[in-house]
């Protein structure tokens, strides 16, 4: 075989493997979808998962999220610096923010730190044959621990993206201040002036997105997982490297809609 | 009770039942024993469709299991309790909450539910533990969990898999005394894999001898202690009867 068919060919297999694990979290996604509408739903599983989930990475997304919104500043400090665009800073870091490196920044924070956990818990199950325990006595995995894990995953990022959102801002006008000589109520003005509820709700959006491809994808490596303890890291491995391809694409895909 | 007739699983090219045939009628206890990766683990989990048989007929009391509906699977597998090798215990839920989950799930109040488990872990020797999580129990305590939570709904069909395994000579007789209780009281049918036969021998009615997927002899439990020297000759895997 020559050089271009192999290429051709490990192309080929990448874009088929993309589209099955695509249609595969489209299925799981259907089932968790008609699990959370069942009398067999764990919601008491989701609760506590979003605890789990939410607050343990509260610190890091809160931590990032504050660099961020000051890396914003000094990149866009040059230019503010040459054309005099004082006024606009609270409003440009406000749009970075909420639109694009808010949703972005956590899902990709929250499917490396989370997506992982949850893929590798659930091989673990599975690996464990608890998963199978629970077929033998004709319960559906869907409902007890799929579905309530997607749920937790996606009222956690939003929630995360809003508190995250929140420091971010709150760092670029720190950032703002101290670098640029934007003071607090001119950046509260620019901000709040030209800051629109559609900027918020299209980074509310891709959150909800995000993790909810970061949960199917993650839930899926782990339910695929076969063998022992390496099968649990493989699992994990393969969840965040899906998951952050998945939410770049999901990102380019609702940036070109809204 | 149930009949395995001519079974084979294929996972990829390798099959890990090879046409196995198996009947074991209500009140029987059948040991099935044989060396690592010899298909007993396959063979249980097939009995409750946890693999599809490739080939071959699977009736359990009367069902056609590989043509039956999924409401038909559904019905057999609340008349199935499975203590898994793995055990696989549920890490977050202490011993009562492990063995009342399945209740639960059979849509029994919580509260009947943990009443149920607490006396079934009394039975098993656990009345100690209720509340402990199973990494803060000892293997052979953890085995017995296992076995509470497969017994606790009153299976007709009780399928336990290798439960012997990694406990002392003591624990082995101990949990075939209350696997051979269970039976007797349950009246069903109890199928138990293990690697090593001695722990059934004062059990069983019969021993199914299995090797590389396939079903060498079936024998009453009484006769198989004699012959096990002869078959794993025969299988030349004297270790697998030792």
């Amino acid at each position: 075989m020559s050089k271009a068919a192999a290429l051709l060919q490990r192309v080929g297999a990448a874009v088929l493997d993309g589209v099955r694990e695509a249609g595969g979290a489209l299925v799981l996604g259907a089932r968790c979808a008609r699990a959370s509408v069942s009398p067999h739903m764990e919601w008491r599983e989701a609760l506590r998962q979003a605890g789990v989930f939410g607050f343990g990475s509260l610190a890091v997304l809160a931590a990032t999220s504050a660099l961020v919104g000051a890396i914003l500043v000094v990149q866009a400090g040059l230019y503010v610096k040459r054309f005099g665009a004082h006024e606009i800073v609270g409003w440009a870091a406000g749009y970075g923010i909420l639109r694009d490196v808010g949703p972005l920044l956590a899902g990709l924070v929250f499917s490396g730190r989370v997506g992982s956990r949850n893929a590798a818990e659930i091989a673990a199950m599975r690996t464990r044959d608890q998963l199978e325990g629970l077929r033998a006595i004709g319960v559906d995995a869907v409902p007890v621990v799929v579905a309530p894990r997607a749920v937790a995953m996606t009222a956690s990022l939003l929630a995360l993206f809003l508190v995250g959102s929140a420091v971010a801002v709150l760092s670029a006008a720190a950032a703002a201040q101290l670098m640029l000589g934007v003071d607090w109520p001119q950046f509260a003005r620019s901000f709040a002036a030209r800051t629109e509820l559609s900027d918020l709700a299209s980074g509310a959006l891709k959150s909800v997105a995000f993790a909810l491809a970061a949960a199917l994808v993650s839930c899926r490596a782990g339910l695929r997982a076969e063998g022992g303890a390496s099968a649990v890291g493989a699992a994990a491995k393969s969840a965040v490297v899906r998951s952050a391809l998945a939410i770049v694409m999901l990102d380019l895909a609702v940036a070109k809609v809204f | 009770m149930i009949d395995v007739r001519g079974v084979t699983v294929r996972f990829g090219a390798r099959a890990a039942l090879r046409g196995a045939s198996l009947h074991a009628g209500r009140g029987e206890l059948v040991g099935i024993v044989g060396p690592a990766a010899a298909g007993k683990t396959v063979l249980l989990k097939t009995i409750c469709l946890l693999h599809r048989p490739d080939e071959g007929e699977l009736v359990v009391d009367g069902i056609d299991l590989i043509h039956a509906s999924p409401a038909e699977t559904a019905r057999l597998r609340s008349r199935v309790g499975f203590a898994f090798q793995n055990l696989a215990l549920f890490d977050r839920l202490d011993a009562v909450e492990n063995v009342a989950f399945v209740l639960k799930r059979r849509g029994i109040a919580p509260e009947e539910a943990r009443e149920r488990a607490a006396e079934q872990l009394r039975q098993v020797g656990l009345a100690a533990a209720l509340e402990k999580l199973p990494h803060e129990l000892s293997g052979g305590m953890k085995r017995r969990l296992a076995l509470a939570r497969a017994l606790v709904s009153r299976p007709e069909i009780a399928l336990f898999d290798d439960p012997f395994v990694g406990l002392d000579p003591v624990a082995c007789a101990r949990i075939a005394r209350l696997v051979a209780t269970s039976h007797r009281t349950m009246g069903g049918v109890t199928l138990v894999a293990a690697g090593d036969p001695a722990p059934l021998l004062d059990v069983a009615d019969r021993v199914v001898l299995m090797s590389d997927g396939a079903i060498e002899a079936d024998l009453p439990a009484r006769d198989f202690a004699d012959a096990a020297g002869a078959v794993a000759r025969f299988l030349g895997r004297t270790e697998a009867c030792a």
